[in-house]
């Protein structure tokens, strides 16, 4: 144990420790401000900014006052030393609690902090993921927008460009969508006539019919290939290939129903013109074999008629009986040139001729009979109408068989409409013969043509007339339709092919037996 | 659990104050501090801040600050603050025993002696007074690790 002990290291540490404490406490909180403004929002950094000022502080505090003592010890100044060291040691102290209080309320806080940096990490975790479902989700939409567009496209094509009337209804069979097709066919303009205003059943022409298609389709959930009869256009009719189906909802309700219907009012009309041509050209075949066979007995039963009458005073018993003789074979005669005329077996002149014309004959010849039944007659005929090539008696004879017609159909009162016009386009000329009469009924109407078919009174006609000009018009390579509504009126038309006078000389065709095509 | 009502309190105020101002026995207006009571506030802010910095050093630990340099020279830094809390504490307990005639010569130079044969904490005194070997240390570590954490950020900030 020394005697002494010199208390110069203890000066010495002092001064230089009090005074690298305050450069050193310093230069911490200069960092410390730095870290603070780098990141502003890192609570450890505001800690530290907190910490080292509070340490700084003390090293303030205790260096100077260190110092102090050292220089007022010095300068002999013991009191103001002894006056002033109460309150270095309490700024000290001062500093110690705030610095301890400020890193035991640091903690709780980072602890806070640490939470809430959590959350956020999170929550941008999270809103990222949602950004990139987003994203997904938005090129997904875009792609499926894509796709669903050009299927669109696809089917809207298909929809408005079929030819078949394609339409959707709605529960009630009210039409929520119809195609171009559908439209033109059902006579309307703008979808906006047909679409939520019209229902499936107001095109029906029998109301019964789409009451049964209805049931069906809520029983079996579809129908196929009906055939029914629209309305379209103004009153007409369209003969239609119906194919339905019912759309349902998940809960097994009917929602909606789709269909096609396809018009085959022409090609059914056409297939009926087949068959009546078939069927005609059969009847001619078996008509130009019948005639020419009773042909020639008839000519026997007229010449050796006429050479008995020779041989008889026209005042006998026996020449009144074999004049009744020549007179009925005379008939039978008539019928069977009929015949062969309606079998185009007959001689047929062809020269350029003016169907104009002919019908003005025609027309002059009966006109004194159609005023005596105040009949009217109308008519419309092209100035510059094309000559047609053939036998212009025999088509007179079609006229007036024509007009005959209708003048029987009207009975008393009523008009004729007579017409005729070019048809460039077809090169064909088109007469039409109308009248507002009775009409046909529909069963009968493909019958009109059969040979001996009437809708007269018995002895009133021999059924003939129409199959002759049917006969007569088919020589001519042309073609003779007929519509009818009964109650309403008849309407022939007659297209006859224009010809130029090339190979227009008269000319004798000795017409085969069997009617051509 | 019954409240008690409202009014009671009221009342039961009333009755105290008045019981204090009739019946007047020695002074309870404010206490006196003592001469003493200013080592020991200062002592128990030595044991505060340290124990503090005991916290903080720990606290680094367990949430893995010290995997950087800067935080684990921080963490060197409360531990020598914890030293030097200890040992400034512990100085100052012991000037107690070192009365003004243990020290000769001039006051306040480095010329004074302490007369260490009068008294057996002469030699603690001593060394207990150097606890800026303690704390200089301390804070320079602290100055090395805000150096390195603004370091790392700048860095971090560089390499974007």
């Amino acid at each position: 144990m020394m005697d002494g002990i010199s208390m110069a290291p203890i000066w010495f540490t002092d001064v230089i420790g009090s005074s690298l404490m305050i450069a050193l406490t310093v230069l911490c909180l200069w960092y410390a401000v730095h870290l603070g403004r780098a990141q502003p929002t890192n609570i450890m950094w505001t800690y530290l900014i907190a910490l080292s000022a509070a340490l700084a502080a003390f090293a303030l505090s205790r260096g100077v006052g260190h110092l102090a003592k050292r220089l007022l010890l010095l300068a002999g100044r013991q009191e103001i030393w002894d006056a002033l060291a109460p309150y270095s040691g309490a700024i000290n102290t001062m500093t110690f609690i705030v610095a301890g209080s400020i890193t035991l309320f640091f903690q709780r806080v980072q602890k806070i902090n640490t939470g809430i940096l959590n959350d956020k990490k999170a929550l941008e975790t999270a809103s990222q993921e949602v950004m990139r479902l987003n994203e997904n989700l938005q090129s997904l939409v875009e792609v499926r927008t894509r796709e669903l567009a050009v299927s669109e496209e696809k089917y809207r094509t298909i929809f408005e460009g079929s030819t078949d009337i394609v339409f959707v209804l709605d529960k009630n069979g009210r039409f929520t969508d119809i195609n171009l097709a559908g439209l033109t066919t059902l006579g309307y303009d703008a979808p906006e006539e047909v679409v939520f205003q019209k229902t499936l059943e107001d095109t029906f022409v029998f109301p019964e019919e789409f009451q049964g298609l209805m049931e069906d389709l809520r029983r079996d959930g579809f129908v196929r290939d009906r055939e029914y009869r629209l309305r379209v256009g103004s009153g007409s009719e369209a003969l239609v290939l119906l194919s339905m189906t019912a759309g349902k909802s998940d809960s097994g309700h009917i929602t909606r129903y789709h269909g096609i219907a396809k018009d085959i009012t022409a090609r059914r009309r056409i297939e009926r013109q087949l068959q009546r041509a078939d069927k005609l050209a059969s009847l001619g075949q078996i008509s130009a074999g019948i005639a020419h066979e009773i042909n020639n007995p008839l000519g026997v039963i007229l010449g050796y008629t006429q050479l008995l009458m020779k041989e008889h005073s026209p005042e006998s018993q026996a020449y009144l009986d074999l004049q009744t003789i020549e007179k009925q074979a005379g008939n039978c005669k008539r019928i069977v040139a009929d015949l062969l005329k309606f079998a185009r077996a007959a001689e047929t002149a062809r020269a350029p001729f003016d169907v104009n014309q002919s019908l003005r004959e025609v027309i002059a010849l009966l006109n004194r009979q159609l005023e005596r039944d105040n009949i009217t007659v109308n008519i419309r005929l092209a100035p510059d109408l094309p000559a047609v090539v053939g036998d212009s008696e025999k088509m007179k004879q079609v006229f007036m068989n024509l007009v005959m017609n209708a003048k029987q159909a009207i009975a008393d009162g009523g008009t004729i409409w007579i017409s005729t016009e070019a048809e460039p386009r077809t090169e064909q000329i088109k007469i039409t013969v109308s009248d507002n009469g009775c009409g046909v009924p529909e069963a009968v109407v493909d019958k009109i043509f059969d040979p001996f078919f009437t809708t007269k009174p018995v002895g009133e006609g021999t059924g003939l007339g129409l199959a002759v000009s049917y006969g007569i018009i088919h020589e001519h390579d042309g073609s003779i339709e007929v519509k009818s509504e009964e109650g309403v009126g008849t309407t022939f038309t007659i297209h006859l092919p224009q010809r130029g006078l090339e190979g227009s000389l008269t000319a004798t065709v000795a017409a085969g037996t069997a009617p051509r095509r | 659990m019954r409240r008690w009502p409202k009014r009671h309190f009221g009342l039961t105020t009333c009755l105290l104050v008045g019981g204090i101002l009739c019946l007047p026995r020695s002074s309870i207006a404010l206490q006196v501090h003592g001469e003493p009571e200013g080592l020991v506030i200062h002592e128990l802010a030595h044991l505060f801040f340290g124990a503090t910095m005991g916290l903080l050093a720990y606290w680094l630990e367990s949430n893995r600050f010290i995997e950087s340099r800067g935080w684990r020279n921080i963490q060197v830094a409360c531990l020598l603050l914890v030293l030097w809390n200890l040992v400034a504490l512990t100085g100052h307990l012991v000037s107690l025993q070192i009365q003004p005639e243990m020290i000769t010569g001039e006051a306040g130079t480095w010329s004074t002696i302490l007369l260490a044969d009068q008294t057996p904490w002469a030699t603690a005194y001593f060394f207990l007074n150097l606890d800026h070997l303690f704390c200089v240390p301390a804070v320079f570590f602290l100055l090395l690790g805000f150096r390195q954490l603004y370091g790392e950020i700048v860095r971090k900030e560089k390499s974007g």
